[in-house]
């Protein structure tokens, strides 16, 4: 097995033979008493180690064939003291636990060297006593089963480099487990036994109490320095890949990690020790009885996977039982959805309608404790008022730093924050997603809730000044066109995000949740659903094109908003003063004066409406343009997964009036229909 | 609260819908006859109550109804039912003399105007104690006195009274199938569909001629009582207010859902179709109700509220929008799915100046009233057929005015003593009504502009 020639060729050649000055040989049997010594690593008359050049020199003269079997023996003795250099350097855990594990078996495998060498001693002497011959060739033949054994330990010596550490240095050995040398295997396998007693206790800590005692960092489990309790969970423990002993699958270290992270959570984050599962049980058992080790591990299905999968699994339902019952998990994901994702719809409407006035000015102007207030009463007058008391509590304002220049849309955001066990592993705050989503959606109600007032405005427009303002029938009419278009879109795009992305998606996380009894399957799940909320709703980065074109849209709401407004209180102006008039002419009549200022303020007014009307043109070419981009878009970004830009496209398009007279838009459209079917 | 409603239910036809819509809520909301809610709502469904109701200081809900009649009979019967309770008594108001309007519009409108102060001061008290009153809700029909002549009147002086709330009206129109006992009904009504024209936001057509024949037909009801047309009549009003009453998502609020069915201010009329239909005499052994069974049944105008005649006119009929509320057990990814199949069948005609669609809203149901079908939907519906309903006002109105009968009642009233021409201007307000949505079927109506020779 050992493939390495490097420890015998070193030895080799770095032994060499000092003539002695009065070249006389010596005696077979003085060379065998000292090499006995040289053996057991000791220094005597004929074989000295010499410190400086680490190496065994014979002092005195030997023949061609002493010579070559003497360099071949003295190798025990160079073997010997790699060997005993690594188990004095690393005993009492001077290297840590494993090592000294190590370290104790190579020792008595030393040991049995030494009582090898010491019957050895007794037939060499025996042998002179009966007068009868004992050569070096003897030695050879005693010495070809210790080469090879130590031969091996000196190499994993070398291997341990000094600078290796726990289950790497496991690693190390369990090859030998495997080796068709039975005694090599034996002792192979007595190491691992030995060495890995120490990683069962770290394991059996880890999983039973959550707690790394790992004094001499030989742990495969690593916990990273300061970091505070929401990242305990994603970013305090690590894996160190190196330190798992080979044996392991990556399922069983997976499973270890992930169970010890469950308990540590439990106590540390939590603050709730639950009683020990069943499984949990055993390990401690195991770990009481204090001599249990990893080597079962080496074969498949070993009793110890086996528990440490169920333990994994059973502490992953405590996690996640616990989460449910006292940290609420589930409202506060209806909770997420409610107010983040706006699906608390009376709640949302009633905000906008407290904070337009407020959102509409310079954002410096606010102050964040009124925005509380605000808040609050939007809670009172909705629906939201009989939501769960710890949601409310949860739920509050946050409003961004500002450069002075944004308007307070741009800075007011609503915020979700549970803190506590929910944020460390879902990180609903940190991540930003739920926050990014809210952005989106909010500016989405936004615009939907300046469009039903502009059509509030309209429709008020022509009940009151149809009559008394007739100039403005046709400009009203074409607003109103424009407005009646953009509400389309609008809430088109707003079906199509709320019901059939967030709903369907909501349902379908709703779902794996109640089936779900392990914390993975609830974090994966609900990683899925924002990730497919993300997608669908074109907030990705690979969508960036698509978001910036419908943001455009809402953009031109804006625009069309600003002109509207001012247009209304003109018209607005303008029908108060005639009413006036006319009050006026029939109280106290009329005269030249009074009727040509009526003439020419109708003149001016009349150069407002066509400004106006052409501003509205504008607006809407610019509109229908960016809208047909944006359909083409949807369409083309649609792919089999992403079939639902298309119905979002068809939606908008359906009855064919955008497409009617663009025959690229028609064209693309029915071809991916066709291709989708 | 956002997206409070003030009911004013007027005239007998307008308390007896009335009647039957707060029972229904009640029922829905799980309330009781006494305002009391029952053991078993006292949890919530997520639902809202005070978009109709208002908490007492003893927590009783109270309905924000105003209850008006010229004659004593209706309100009467309210009042002596098991609901008499449920209304706050000083919302509800009889004339004092008690005479009724007589059938007559103009008595109705001069009554109005007469007692303009006590009924504006219920409701103002009424709107003052809402925190953000949306609109008011008017139930009413348009033939007889009361509701269509007072109704008229409050209707104008809503809007100056109350310019930025909205005005929706569930309005009545007459059975044509039947010969009416009031005679001057096209007088009435004309005069009572140019204040709708006019003054209201959005109208909700019941239509009694297609009411008794879904009775008749559908429901194979021989003679149908009025509870049971005020059952279907309550059931759409019910429906048509779930999303307000049950907030999720979308339209939640008056604006939002009446706002994308009314692309065009003056066409504001709409029209329901309900499906499935059953009485509760009837077994529900229909088969399995989908989302697409239901969608695709609205469309049919066998379900239709309305009595128009889509098939054999000339003319090019089409939907300017339509808002299906589907309630019951909805899987959301079969809405769209539904309305792919609906498209690709192409059988719906659209305006062609703008674009439309079929939009849904997904409403949860009352958990109290338990219904037989899975799912169901109400289509409110903004068709350009409409106009033959007011064509054929308006044809009886020319028959009856040709003749010149009838005007005698009108003339003894202030409005009429000089002449007629608020009926002449009615009737140009009528007409241009039924031109804007003959026009509305063509590709060129945003250039169309009305006949203003009045």
């Amino acid at each position: 097995m050992n493939k390495d020639p490097v420890p015998k060729m070193s030895t080799s050649k770095t032994v060499k033979i000092h003539k002695s000055e009065d070249s006389k040989t010596i005696t077979d049997v003085e060379i065998i008493r000292c090499l006995l010594y040289c053996f057991q690593g000791v220094n005597s008359q004929w074989i000295v180690f010499n410190e400086i050049q680490k190496q065994f020199v014979v002092t005195a003269k030997l023949d061609f064939y002493q010579t070559q079997k003497v360099n071949r023996l003295m190798e025990l003795g160079y073997l010997h003291n790699i060997i005993q250099e690594f188990i004095e350097s690393n005993d009492n855990n001077k290297n840590g636990s494993i090592s000294s594990g190590i370290s104790y078996c190579f020792r008595e495998e030393i040991c049995v060297y030494y009582d090898s060498i010491n019957k050895l001693q007794k037939e060499v002497n025996e042998a002179y006593e009966n007068n009868k011959q004992y050569s070096l060739g003897n030695l050879l033949c005693w010495s070809v089963l210790w080469l090879g054994q130590l031969q091996d330990l000196s190499y994993a010596v070398k291997m341990f480099d000094g600078t290796r550490r726990g289950g790497e240095l496991v690693s190390i050995i369990v090859p030998f487990a495997y080796c068709a040398n039975p005694y090599l295997q034996q002792m192979a396998r007595n190491i691992i036994k030995v060495s890995t007693r120490p990683i069962m206790t770290m394991i059996c800590n880890w999983m039973i109490d959550g707690e790394l005692v790992d004094n001499y960092d030989e742990f495969f489990i690593y916990q990273c320095p300061d970091i505070n309790n929401l990242d305990m969970w994603n970013n305090r423990y690590t894996i160190r890949e190196s330190m798992i002993p080979t044996f392991f699958t990556k399922e069983d270290v997976n499973r270890i990690f992930r169970t010890g992270r469950y308990i540590n959570f439990l106590h540390t984050i939590c603050k709730s020790k639950p009683d020990l599962t069943q499984s949990r049980k055993v390990l401690k058992d195991f770990r009481n009885s204090g001599n249990k080790d990893l080597f079962p591990m080496l074969e498949k299905g070993s009793i110890i996977s086996d528990l440490i999968n169920e333990a994994c699994t059973e502490s992953s339902t405590v996690v996640l039982d616990i989460l449910k019952d006292k940290f609420k998990l589930f409202l506060h994901f209806e909770g997420l959805r409610r107010y983040m994702l706006l699906g608390q719809g009376d709640f949302v409407t009633s905000l906008l309608e407290i904070l337009q006035p407020h959102l509409d000015k310079p954002s410096g102007t606010l102050g964040p404790h009124i925005f509380r207030q605000f808040l609050d009463t939007a809670v009172r007058s909705s629906n939201a008022q009989f939501d769960e008391q710890i949601i409310l509590e949860t739920l509050n304002v946050k409003l961004l730093l500002t450069s002075g220049e944004d308007c307070g849309w741009d800075i007011f955001q609503l915020d979700y924050s549970t803190g506590g066990p929910l944020e460390t592993i879902f990180e609903f705050d940190r991540n930003g997603r739920y926050s990014i989503m809210f952005v989106f959606l909010w500016r989405l109600k936004r615009i939907d809730f300046v469009l039903s007032q502009m059509w509030r405005e309209l429709n008020l427009l022509i009940k009151t000044s149809y009559y008394i303002v007739p100039e403005i029938r046709s400009v009203s009419k074409s607003t109103n066109n424009l407005v009646a278009q953009m509400v389309h879109t609008i809430r088109q795009i707003q079906f199509y995000v709320l019901f059939d992305v967030i709903e369907t998606e909501w349902q379908h996380f709703k779902q794996a949740f109640n089936k779900a009894t392990l914390l993975e399957t609830v974090i994966d799940a609900h990683n899925q659903f924002l990730k497919n909320i993300f997608k669908r709703s074109v907030q990705t980065e690979e969508t960036h094109d698509l978001s910036k074109k419908m943001r455009q849209l809402f953009e031109s709401v804006l625009e069309l908003r600003g002109i509207q407004e001012r247009f209304h209180s003109q018209s607005q102006y303008e029908m108060k003063r005639r009413k006036d008039l006319e009050i006026y002419i029939e109280k106290h009549g009329t005269c030249n004066e009074i009727e040509n200022n009526d003439i020419h303020l109708k003149e001016v007014f009349l150069l407002e409406v066509n400004t106006y009307e052409n501003i509205i043109k504008e607006i809407y070419l610019s509109y229908k343009t960016d809208l047909g981009k944006f359909l083409k878009k949807l369409i083309k970004v649609s792919s089999d997964d992403q079939e639902a830009l298309h119905s979002l496209a068809n939606r908008i398009n359906f009855n064919h009036y955008y497409s009617k007279n663009d025959q690229e838009l028609e064209k693309c459209a029915t071809y991916m229909c066709r291709s989708h079917k | 609260m956002p997206c409070e409603m003030i009911t004013v239910q007027l005239g007998q036809c307008g308390n007896q819908i009335g009647f039957e819509f707060w029972k229904k809520l009640c029922a829905e909301h799980g309330i009781n006859p006494e305002g009391v809610l029952e053991p078993f709502a006292t949890e919530g469904v997520g639902d809202r109550k005070d978009v109709f109701f208002y908490q007492a200081d003893d927590n009783h809900y109270v309905p924000r109804a105003v209850l008006l009649d010229l004659e004593p009979r209706v309100i009467h019967s309210i009042m002596s039912s098991n609901y008499s309770k449920l209304y706050n008594p000083e919302n509800v108001y009889l004339s004092k003399h008690g005479g009724g309007a007589g059938n007559n519009w103009a008595s109705g409108f001069a009554q109005g105007e007469r007692l303009q102060e006590e009924v504006f001061d219920i409701l103002d008290r009424e709107a003052e104690g809402g925190d953000s009153l949306q609109g008011f809700v008017l139930c009413h029909s348009i033939a007889g006195g009361t509701g269509s002549g007072m109704g008229s009147f409050i209707l104008e002086h809503l809007t100056d009274r109350y310019p930025k709330k909205i005005i929706e009206t569930y309005s009545v129109f007459p059975n044509q199938d039947e010969i009416s006992d009031v005679v001057v009904q096209p007088y009435n009504s004309l005069l009572t569909l140019k204040r709708l024209a006019q003054s209201a936001d959005c109208v909700v057509v019941l239509d009694n001629t297609a009411l008794n024949r879904i009775a008749t037909d559908r429901l194979h009801i021989e003679n149908p009582s009025f509870a049971q047309i005020n059952s279907l009549v309550s059931t759409i009003m019910s429906v048509s207010t779930a999303t307000l009453r049950y907030p999720s998502y979308m339209n939640n609020d008056l604006v939002g859902l009446i706002g994308p069915l009314i692309p065009s201010p003056r066409l504001h009329f709409l029209m329901t179709g309900y499906t499935p239909l059953t009485t509760d005499h009837e077994d529900a052994n229909i088969r399995k109700t989908t989302v697409f069974d239901v969608m695709r049944r609205l469309l049919q105008p066998k379900n239709m509220m309305v009595s128009t005649v889509q098939e054999r006119s000339t003319i090019p009929h089409c939907y300017l929008s339509i808002l299906n509320i589907i309630q019951g057990d909805v899987d959301p990814t079969q809405v769209y799915k539904s309305l792919q199949r609906i498209r690709e069948r192409k059988t719906v005609n659209f305006i062609n100046w703008g674009p439309s669609s079929i939009q849904v809203a997904l409403s949860k149901k009352s958990p109290y009233v338990p219904t037989a079908h899975r799912v169901s939907g109400l289509m409110l519906a903004n068709h350009t057929s409409i106009s033959q309903l007011f064509q054929r006002v308006l044809d009886q109105y020319d028959k009856l005015r040709h003749r010149e009968a009838f005007l005698d009642q009108f003339r003894k009233q202030k409005m009429f003593k000089d002449d007629l021409c608020e009926m002449d201007d009615s009737r140009a307000v009528v007409q241009n009504l039924i031109d804007e949505y003959l026009a509305a079927t063509k590709d060129t109506y945003l250039q169309w502009q009305p006949n203003e020779s009045t």
